[in-house]
Parts: structure tokens; C-alpha cells; sequence
């Protein structure tokens, strides 16, 4: 680094601690109205917990057993899903009853006794 | 003894912090009184905007205030957490500057009277400054203004930014020459070359 250059060095450092000495000045405490609104914001995070703390004790059997079902949305497609397979269960559609059938096959009755013969009724008469 | 009231202003500020956790509103009063102060004259210094610093005052407090229950005894001190979240808001809000400002948007000396013109030279100076600050990368930023304009050591800005003695080092040295280089230009502007 020659003379010069290093002139230049010590006269751009001056001027950044110049600068800085400058932005380092003592700023004016907070304005009552800056402090309100930091003590309200204390307030009402304070308050927000206490509310929630009394929610989260309350907890019974019923709401464990919600919140491991997942909640009311997870309960409502539960309850959805039940009542479409009943419906299912009890008036299965076309389209079904053709699908169970090429899959398990036609169900057919064969009777093995007759009634008359269990019953006893042969050859009364 | 309720710990707000305790005349002992020497009540350390994590006691006060915890105790606000628990419902102690007071604390939270005393907190505030002590360390807004602080966390204003940080951003103001680092920004050069007073409304802009009253509002990451307000913002980095309520992030104190929400992180009060949680609040880790001996894992770091309060004044450390708070130059963090408060170096990262500025940050935050001088990338947005630098995004809407050019360096040579920042207003020049118009006015010739004595006194006026002096004045004038002082705010064009900080807002050349400011907005040199906005155009260098994040960190270098945060390291410059923690040891110039805060006057940390570099084992203070270490902890706050998390890093190593050297990194700090690395940055801050960086920063300055970033800085240099991006005023370079403006120094008769600026009257440095008279200085």
C-alpha cells in the first residue's frame, strides 16, 4: 500500500467513525403513549394465557376421547362414514349388488331337509 | 414481598420476566421501564427513523412478553435475547428499505443558511449511513451496527448473534469495508474531504 493509498485509507475510516459517531447519540427515552401501548400488549398476552390455562384443565373424558378422534371435523366425517354404510348395508345400490356378485358369487338356498320331513308331516294325510 | 414493588432495582431481569409468566403484571411494568429504553435507542441508532424504531420497540417487547411463560432459566440472558430480536427486526425492515430506496434517493443539503445548512449536512450524513447500512448483506449489518453503533464487544455480539469470535470478526471487518466502499462517492457530498 503506498502513501497515498493508505492517505485515502485513514481519511475513509475517519469518515465512517464520523458517521457513526454520529448515529451513535443518545436518542430520547420512550413517549408515555409508546409505553402504553407496550404495557397493554403485556396485558393482553397476560390475559390470554390465563384464559387459555382454565380451557386446558377442563378437559374430560369425553373431550380426551374427541381430541384423540381429532376433533369435531374428524368426528363429523366419522359419523358421515357410519351413516353411509348403513345406508349401504341396508339398500345396497344396483351397481353394487353386481360388483359383490361377480366377486363372492350368486348366494344360492339349498335346502337339504325338507320342512315336511322335519316337521314331521310325510305321509299324514 | 411482591417482586414489582421491591426497591431493589438490582432484581435481575430474568426473575422479573419469569415472574410476569406467572401473572405478575408489575414486572412486566418494570421490565418495560428498564429495558424499552434500550431496545428504542438500538433501533433508532440502526434505522435512523423514530416512528419505525417505536414500532420494532413495541414489536420486540411483545415477543418478550410471549416468550415470558416459556422462558428457559440460565439458557440466555434477557438483554441478549432482546439485541437479537431487535437487530433482526431492523434488519428485517432495512431490506424492505433498501428494496424501495435508491442510495442516491436520500435527500442533499438545500438549504445555505448557517446553522440550517449544518443541520441538514448531520441528517444527510445518518441517512447516508442508514441507507448504506440497508445494502449490505443481513449479517454484516447486524455485526457493524452491534459494534459501532452499540459499542458491544465482539464476545457480547458473538452470543447475541450466535456465532464465533472470528466470524464477528470476518463481518464486521466486511462490513466496514462495504460500507467504505459504498460512500465512497459521496464524500464530498457528505464533507469529508474538508474534515
Amino acid at each position: 500500500m503506498t502513501d497515498l493509498d493508505r492517505k485515502d485509507q485513514d481519511q475513509d475510516d475517519a469518515g465512517l467513525e464520523t458517521l457513526f459517531a454520529l448515529a451513535r447519540a443518545p436518542v430520547d427515552p420512550p413517549s408515555r403513549e409508546l409505553m402504553a401501548r407496550i404495557l397493554a400488549d403485556a396485558a393482553a398476552v397476560d390475559s390470554g394465557r390465563t384464559q387459555m390455562a382454565p380451557q386446558a384443565a377442563r378437559g374430560g373424558l369425553f373431550s380426551g376421547l374427541m381430541a384423540a378422534l381429532g376433533g369435531w371435523p374428524a368426528l363429523g366425517g366419522l359419523a358421515a362414514a357410519t351413516v353411509a354404510g348403513l345406508w349401504i348395508g341396508i339398500a345396497p345400490p344396483s351397481g353394487l349388488t353386481g360388483l359383490t356378485d361377480a366377486v363372492w358369487g350368486t348366494s344360492t338356498t339349498i335346502s337339504v331337509f325338507s320342512v315336511d320331513d322335519v316337521l314331521g308331516s310325510e305321509g299324514q294325510g | 414481598m411482591d417482586i414489582a414493588t421491591d426497591p431493589d432495582t438490582l432484581t435481575p431481569d430474568e426473575a422479573l420476566l419469569v415472574a410476569y409468566g406467572n401473572g405478575d403484571r408489575d414486572a412486566a411494568r418494570v421490565l418495560a421501564e428498564r429495558l424499552s429504553p434500550r431496545v428504542l435507542g438500538q433501533a433508532f441508532r440502526m434505522l435512523g427513523d423514530r416512528t419505525e424504531a417505536e414500532d420494532v420497540t413495541q414489536e420486540a417487547m411483545l415477543r418478550l412478553w410471549k416468550i415470558a411463560a416459556d422462558w428457559r432459566q440460565g439458557e440466555a440472558q434477557v438483554t441478549t435475547w432482546l439485541y437479537r430480536v431487535t437487530a433482526n427486526l431492523c434488519t428485517d425492515r432495512l431490506r424492505r428499505r433498501s428494496r424501495s430506496m435508491a442510495l442516491d434517493d436520500v435527500a442533499e443539503p438545500e438549504d445555505d443558511r448557517p446553522g440550517v445548512a449544518d443541520q441538514m449536512q448531520h441528517d444527510s450524513r445518518l441517512a447516508a449511513l442508514h441507507a448504506a447500512l440497508a445494502s449490505l448483506p443481513e449479517r454484516q449489518a447486524q455485526a457493524v451496527a452491534l459494534r459501532h453503533l452499540e459499542g458491544l464487544g465482539n464476545p457480547e455480539i458473538a452470543q447475541i448473534m450466535d456465532i464465533s469470535l472470528e466470524a464477528v470478526e470476518s463481518l464486521t471487518a466486511r462490513g466496514k469495508r462495504a460500507l467504505t466502499a459504498i460512500l465512497a462517492g459521496r464524500k464530498a457530498e457528505l464533507g469529508f474531504q474538508d474534515d
